[in-house]
């Protein structure tokens, strides 16, 4: 009988099992091996690939070496479980780990290639934008901040009583009895309109909201989001919500005027995906004013992020089912676009939906594709509007739309590298330049490639990009609902949390902006973007008589894994988390992989053992050997970090007793660092080749949304010691990942098409 | 303006949208099978700026025998025709007449004080309660067997493009106006867009299976499970297409001409468009309620179309004495009334589908205006012109009422249309006397 406290012991402690990297195959493999084809092979395949009538599934999984032990000592062969158990059992679940159960074994045997991949929703939602917005104008704004502001002595816009023009940076006015302007403005009447862009920096839901007593009037995007114009009752808080593409600026429009009323004041705000309702901060504003953007209200199921980023690889009945309606709304929106409605002639027409299929599907047509893309559909149906909805639609459900044809197999030509660029830094397709440039053909050698994608780098869809990737990288995803003890951590709200997040958004922005930004910055920093609240809350001194976010001076903080938000973030309510700070570190710095533990673990409660710090505790907790395996690695990365309380705040002690902030590292090699508080570990984490290897390859994957193994075994090195070179450059490792990944992926298909060739003619 | 606070929420409220609707599915009718109870609609039909009442009230009460000249148009349906004289319009507080006239017409409460204001009086904002249409919606959509798909359809016909107080005539609720829909192809979009997308779907798939193939066939073996899976998507969907088609759609669909723009000169056009979407919808029974608003209250049309050039709001200023200008008038309130002859024929050769009689049997027309007379800008005598059998009064009749207050017309409507329950309408105070006595 087996002891039931050792069984008890197995499935509660905490298990993060390591996923080891190599496998040794020595005497145990062979008696494994030995077995598995005595006992096993006849139902499972030689090889674990199944055997059709026996136990059609092949042998692949992610259970842990000890649990595929436990499972075939228990009940493996099957119908006589007690011929295989003990050392058996143990040597046969190593040899199918190793061999093909496991995910590096699977790696192994099907080694990582470029997947066909169809665009992923962010992809779909960009490319329709810039689809449609190639007809109808598109544009930036500059560095300008603000909104431009009119002011009138009258109810009305009237020119004549036009008395002042301004840039205004928020809108954020309480009149009170008085007026805008003393000498030209009286309080009975008067109107004000703003106008400009609002920069929307993540996609999502955004409310706007105004507050005014008076009459007002909202327009973002050409849509009429808030209308108060007409004054009834006495609410003086007014939503409507819109949503929009991150990284984009839409045109804003407000009006504003008071009419025989006793007080006037108006107050712009929204509230961003992620954020607590707010003034609209100046550098969310331009004076400029752009075009309306396109954007898409279908919703697309998420795509599959399984391998840690999201791709394009998997398609789903309810894709599918939102591909039809996105090409509805988007082939309803051409029609309308197109002039058809407003007697456009039959000419103009098939130009129109010809430009359309050709930048749609990222190539020129063929006289067969015209005739299916754009005559038949134009010439089948009842009207103009109708004939267009249909040749765009017979564009938007096309494989050829929907699928990236520069991840396929087969022959790579100018127009595939092209659309592979735009995807990889906007993920849209491609603009102006580059088609033009495909048509040339002046888009193949290194040199050419690296021009435009350093032309690239410039767009906002690329900064975009990257703060998408950022916010990725830094796991913000585990942040959606950080709150803390209320009474531990008084003042710890949603208004600072946001905060918190506003300034880690700073900070990478303001890097991304810098010429050749740093990676080691990240890690070195020691200033912290503040406003008002969040330097009160963390005892930060402002110079600065305002209340925006501006850079502060800190004590012992240096870069992100240091900041408050991400230390609150990997904590627990009341106490700090040293484990999950340190789990951060390992995967998404690192680049170690950890399973997570097989099931849930409750930590020990700190009441239990009041006289034990939190390192104590943890210790503790994970102190049995088959903890040892992960959380020898995990603790050590965690403690240096206990500085900082579980909102992120310096603390001197942890309870009664002093501080212990030693920690260590042993890396793949073997090489052990140590490193004692928060600025060393940093310092470690800024020079470490495996952090530096880490970001590059996640990097890659969000970029080029494919496996950087599939670019051959000794690409990552590559690309690391390339990073290095350039000084951790992070635009120089941008631009050697897209120009690289497409460079050798040209290069690997001519060969291949060569060889075909060859193989065909002997 | 429209009080939807999303284009989304705009959009899955139209039905247009193939963005939020499932693409297939969400067939028009509710209606059960088996034996159904009468069905009973309401169209409320408003036009602007009173009326000239020596060409409009006929002289006495009793039995209609004549029309004078602003509803000789209405002559084929004198006896299915009631004219009421004598309903005023009650309400007081903020706002001018013309304000208060279209706004606690339906409504039949106060406007919240506010910021918009008129010639006179003080600045109000909107209804400070929902509209009757909107009350007998609800009562009409909590029974399964009187829902419908959409409840009600607001039509328009030319309304300016703003949302004030002078614009808006239903309401869900307080502050809470409903925007008419005056463009028929957009409204034709909120009734038939999805099938005309499942149409438009159906007509490319033939040659998407023949894209997918070729596209199929160029991609390396390994990759072609993702297309070989997205081709069964698209068997699917023609599948399911193919069974919605067969889901029976008898019903016409009207034809439009296409390009109407929405401006002055179209108004007589956009008028029979818009007539012809409301009888469809009926016909389909997408709605037993319907409004439809020409103009706004103050509205200006000018119906060259008559060779009257001026607007219409300033002509209804001209005093009594102003012979031309009244005649113009008279000319003008005909028009409108050939319309509301034209939804009753068009009603009256519709049968009752799946049930007795003609549609206009079993419909309810209110024709009705914000203003008693346009250049005393009075709310005494509100124009109420009753055509077809919907709420079952005794018809071919002209009543003269002793002053009441609309409040009760609202709920004799109310209950005419089935909503028996209710006891009080909008403004109490106007409620005491209940339903008008005497149009049964």
């Amino acid at each position: 009988m087996r002891n039931p406290l050792a069984q008890l012991a197995r499935t509660l402690v905490v298990a993060f099992v390591l996923v080891s990297s190599a496998s040794a195959f020595g005497a145990e493999d062979d008696l494994g091996k030995t077995i598995y084809l005595q006992q096993c092979a006849d139902c499972h395949g030689a090889n674990g690939e199944g055997v059709k009538d026996a136990y059609p599934n092949p042998l692949a999984g992610d259970k842990p070496l000890v649990e595929l032990t436990r499972v075939i000592s228990e009940t493996m062969p099957e119908g006589a479980p007690e011929e295989c158990v003990a050392e058996d059992a143990e040597a046969v679940a190593k040899y199918v780990y190793d061999t093909f159960y496991s995910r590096v074994a699977q790696a192994r045997n099907r080694p990582a290639r470029v997947a066909f991949s169809r665009l992923t929703v962010r992809q779909y939602e960009n490319t329709v934008a810039d689809l449609l917005g190639s007809f109808t104008g598109s544009g930036h704004v500059n560095g300008e901040r603000g909104l431009r502001a009119e002011y009138y002595d009258d109810r009305r816009y009237r020119r004549e009583k036009r008395v002042e023009e301004r840039i205004d940076a928020t809108v954020d006015f309480d009149f009170g009895e008085g007026v805008p302007i003393p000498e030209k403005t009286k309080p009975e009447a008067f109107a004000i309109r703003w106008r400009g862009s609002v920069i929307a920096p993540e996609t999502g839901d955004y409310e706007f909201v105004l507050v005014t007593e008076n009459g007002a009037r909202l327009s973002v995007n050409g849509e009429r989001v808030v209308d108060r114009w007409v004054k009834s009752g006495d609410d003086r808080v007014h939503t409507g919500s819109i949503h929009l593409l991150g990284g984009r600026a839409y045109p804003l429009d407000l009006e504003f005027f008071t009419f025989k009323e006793k007080t006037a004041s108006i107050r712009l705000e929204w509230k961003r995906p992620h954020h607590v309702r707010e003034v609209i901060p100046e550098r969310s504003l331009s004076p400029k004013g752009t075009p309306t953007t396109f954007v898409l209200q279908t919703k697309f199921p998420p795509d599959d992020a399984s391998e840690g980023y999201v791709r394009g690889t998997s398609v789903s009945k309810e894709w599918y089912d939102a591909a039809t309606r996105a090409a509805l709304e988007v082939s309803a929106r051409a029609a309308a676009v197109s002039g058809a409605a407003d007697g456009k002639s039959a000419d103009q027409l098939k130009q129109f939906c010809r430009t359309f299929a050709e930048r749609a599907l990222r190539r020129p047509l063929s006289d067969d594709e015209v005739r299916l893309y754009v005559e038949q559909p134009l010439a089948n149906a009842d009207d103009p509007v109708a004939g267009v909805r249909r040749a765009t639609l017979q564009v938007l459900l096309s494989p050829r739309f929907l699928y990236r044809s520069e991840t396929g197999d087969g022959v790579w030509d100018a127009y595939d590298v092209a659309a592979w660029l735009s995807y990889a830094l906007w993920d849209s397709l491609p603009d102006q330049t580059l088609r033009d440039a495909a048509a040339k053909d002046e888009i193949r050698t290194r040199d050419q490639i690296a021009w435009h994608v350093r032309r690239m780098l410039g767009d906002p869809r690329t900064k975009s990009k990257i703060m998408d990737f950022s916010r990725h990288w830094l796991q913000f995803h585990h942040f959606a609902e950080l709150a803390k003890d209320t009474e531990a951590f008084p003042g710890f709200d949603e208004h600072l949390v946001s905060d918190l997040r506003t300034s880690v958004e700073l900070t990478i922005e303001h890097w991304l902006d810098s010429e050749k930004p740093d990676l080691r910055e990240l890690f070195l920093g020691e200033k912290l973007w503040a406003n008002e609240r969040m330097a009160g809350y963390y005892g930060l001194e402002r110079p600065e008589e305002t209340s925006a976010f501006t850079l502060v001076e800190t004590e012992s903080r240096s870069g992100l894994v240091t900041h408050p938000y991400l230390l609150a973030g990997f904590a627990y309510d009341a106490e700090t988390s040293p484990i999950h700070r340190g789990v951060f570190v390992a995967r998404s710095l690192l680049g170690r992989r950890l399973r997570p533990p097989p099931i849930a673990v409750t930590p020990v409660a700190p009441d239990l053992h009041p006289d034990l710090t939190t390192r104590e505790r943890v210790e503790l907790q994970t102190s049995p050997a088959s903890c040892r395996n992960c959380h020898n690695l995990i603790n050590p990365l965690g403690f240096p970090l206990e500085t900082f309380d579980a909102v992120g705040r310096l603390r001197e002690k942890d309870g009664r007793k002093p501080l212990d902030v030693a920690g260590h590292y042993l890396d793949r090699t073997g090489r052990r660092t140590e490193f004692e508080g928060p600025r060393e570990f940093a310092r470690f984490l800024a020079e470490s080749g495996e952090v530096h290897e880490a970001f590059a390859e996640q990097l890659f994957q969000h970029t080029v949304k494919q496996p950087a193994q599939a670019w051959g075994p000794g690409y990552l090195d590559e690309l690391r010691n390339g990073f290095a070179e350039k000084e951790f450059d992070v635009k120089a490792l941008l631009t050697e990942i897209v120009v690289d990944s497409t460079v050798r992926r040209a290069e690997r298909l001519q060969a291949e098409v060569a060889s075909a060739g060859d193989s065909d003619n002997p | 303006m429209s009080t939807f606070s999303t284009r989304r929420d705009f959009l899955r409220h139209v039905g247009a949208s193939a963005a939020v609707l499932p693409f297939v599915g969400n067939l028009p009718s509710l209606a059960a099978a088996g034996p159904v109870r009468r069905k009973k609609r309401l169209v409320v039909m408003f036009s602007p700026n009173g009326v000239v009442p020596k060409t409009f009230w006929p002289d006495e009460a009793g039995e209609l025998t004549k029309f004078k000249a602003s509803l000789e148009p209405l002559e084929p349906f004198r006896d299915r025709t009631l004219t009421l004289h004598g309903v005023c319009d009650k309400i007081r507080g903020d706002g001018d007449s013309h304000m208060r006239g279209i706004g606690c017409l339906l409504t039949g409460i106060e406007l919240f004080p506010g910021n918009i204001q008129g010639g006179s009086h003080t600045p109000a904002g909107w209804s400070t309660g929902h509209s009757v249409d909107q009350e007998i919606k609800r009562h009409l959509q909590s029974n399964p067997e009187t829902a419908t798909r959409f409840g009600s359809l607001e039509f328009g016909v030319v309304v300016p493009d703003r949302a004030d107080t002078w614009t808006r005539m239903v309401y869900a609720g307080p502050n809470q106006p409903i925007a008419p829909i005056d463009d028929p192809y957009q409204m034709f979009a909120k009734l038939y867009g999805d099938r005309r997308n499942r149409a438009v779907v159906g007509s490319v798939l033939d040659d998407l299976r023949e894209d997918l193939q070729r596209v199929r066939n160029a991609v390396a073996k390994e990759d072609r499970d993702l297309l070989e899976q997205h081709e069964s998507f698209v068997r699917d969907m023609e599948r399911e297409l193919a069974a919605s088609e067969s889901a029976g759609l008898d019903h016409p669909v009207p034809e439009l001409e296409q390009g109407v723009k929405e401006q002055n000169d179209n108004i007589p056009k956009i008028s029979s468009m818009q007539i012809e979407l409301m009888v469809a919808a009926f016909q389909a029974d997408f709605t037993r309620i319907a409004t439809i608003q020409y103009t706004n209250s103050v509205g200006g049309a000018r119906m060259r179309w008559l060779g009257v050039d001026d607007s219409h709001h300033s002509l209804s200023h001209e005093p009594d004495s102003n012979e031309e200008a009244q005649e113009k008038l008279t000319k003008i309130n005909r028009w409108y009334c050939e319309q509301l002859a034209h939804l009753a024929k068009r009603l009256d050769e519709t049968p009752e589908p799946g049930g007795e009689g003609s549609m206009l049997d079993n419909t309810q027309i209110v024709w009705t205006n914000e203003l008693g007379k346009g250049n005393s800008h009075t709310l005494n005598d509100i124009p109420f012109v009753l055509v077809g059998g919907g709420c079952d009064f005794k018809t071919g009749r002209a009543m003269k009422l002793p002053n009441v207050p609309h409040n009760r017309l609202l709920l004799s409507l109310a209950h005419g249309m089935g909503h028996e329950g209710l006891e009080q309408f909008g403004n109490p105070a106007f409620c005491k006397d209940g339903p008008l006595t005497g149009l049964s």
